[in-house]
């Protein structure tokens, strides 16, 4: 499974991005970047990763640094998905 | 030939238990024998909003091909008596069974339930109790784990602090299903919840359909290519029913008015030949 690629559909989706997240790499800045990361789109990212991967993600895991770029929120799911 | 334009469903308010309930009714296509009818249980919140779109257009294109559908709002759903902050699971279960009455009534034919997320699982409810009422079940995406679903929900109130410096607003989920304990009500995203209501969800289990109806369970996903999220797996072993997937935009979460017209399209051919059946065509 290549997360980076299911996480950056995802989030294209979630955020109604179309195309524009196709070149997105690990370094793409997202919280303060992406104007539609706004608070809600946070929490639907989550609940769309929860049940996209089957992972529990704990109240303390929704912070800001989890969300600055792609790579931080790829690393938080790879590291659920390795517990 | 030009396709036919949809006929205007018909609008009217179901008496019920506390008020009026609006109905969106599609009858079939003049020209069509009716096969049978569905009524349509719709997922919670803004989820029920964002697939209003959807469960219109499917409900057009049933109609066209002779199954009369039947759009309820809900009691405290918006369009209908009361407000979401007095709503019971328990209530919602009745309104979806007098609609139920109110269609067999109407179509002399049977008649089934189509669920979506929240609402898959309560017409499973529904269907538990009312199986020998019943002619079908369509569910689209149940949700596997409805607590999830709920915790979920609940973050919204979490989100508020985000990139501020002192955190989220509210601490956490646990702090807010207490206050709901308490017998507080709590605003989520513009809507109102009482912790009975959120209480109920919390409970729901996906237990297995009632054996002998004939079901069909359609998952919407982004990539055919990817396997099946790891909750509806579970379900679909514990089941022991394979869902049939079909890609597409997840039309209820999505920020703008999207639609599936292969999602469409599988109902209705499932729709159809099940109901066919039942007749003995």
């Amino acid at each position: 499974m290549d997360i980076l690629a299911d996480i950056r559909t995802l989030l294209g989706e979630t955020l109604g991005l179309e195309q524009r997240c196709a070149q997105w790499q690990r370094e793409t800045p997202l919280l303060g970047s992406v104007a539609e990361l706004d608070s809600a789109a946070v929490i639907h990212i989550v609940a769309s990763l929860e049940e996209r991967f089957g992972i529990y993600l704990d109240d303390d895991d929704i912070q800001a640094t989890h969300f600055e770029t792609v790579g931080a929120l790829t690393a938080l799911v790879e590291g659920k998905l390795a517990q | 030939m030009k396709p036919l334009a949809a006929a205007p469903p018909l609008p009217f308010y179901l008496s019920a238990a506390h008020g009026g309930r609006l109905c969106l009714y599609h009858a079939p296509t003049a020209h069509r024998p009716c096969l049978g009818g569905l009524v349509y249980v719709a997922p919670f919140a803004e989820e029920m909003n964002r697939s209003r779109r959807m469960a219109a257009l499917q409900a057009q294109a049933l109609a066209r091909q002779g199954v009369g559908v039947l759009l309820i709002d809900l009691y405290g759903c918006g369009d209908s008596a009361g407000e979401l902050a007095e709503a019971s699971w328990a209530v919602w279960r009745d309104d979806i069974g007098l609609a139920i009455d109110w269609l067999q009534q109407r179509t002399h034919a049977p008649v089934g339930l189509w669920g979506l997320r929240l609402g898959a699982l309560l017409a499973l409810e529904v269907a538990r109790l009312r199986a020998a009422d019943l002619g079908l079940l369509l569910l689209w995406n149940p949700l596997a784990d409805a607590q999830a679903y709920m915790t979920q929900f609940l973050r919204l109130q979490l989100a508020a602090g985000m990139g501020s410096a002192s955190g989220p607003a509210a601490n956490s989920v646990a702090a807010l299903r207490a206050q709901l304990q308490q017998g507080q009500l709590l605003e989520v995203g513009g809507y109102e919840l009482n912790g009975a209501l959120v209480a109920s969800i919390d409970g729901l289990q996906a237990t297995a359909p009632p054996p002998g109806l004939p079901l069909h369970w359609l998952e919407l996903v982004r990539d055919p290519a990817l396997p099946l999220a790891p909750g509806s797996a579970r379900l679909a072993q514990a089941w022991s029913v394979k869902p049939q997937t079909v890609t597409g935009p997840a039309f209820w979460s999505t920020p703008e008015v999207t639609t599936c017209p292969a999602l469409i399209a599988a109902s209705c051919a499932w729709v159809r030949t099940t109901l066919e059946h039942a007749h003995g065509l």
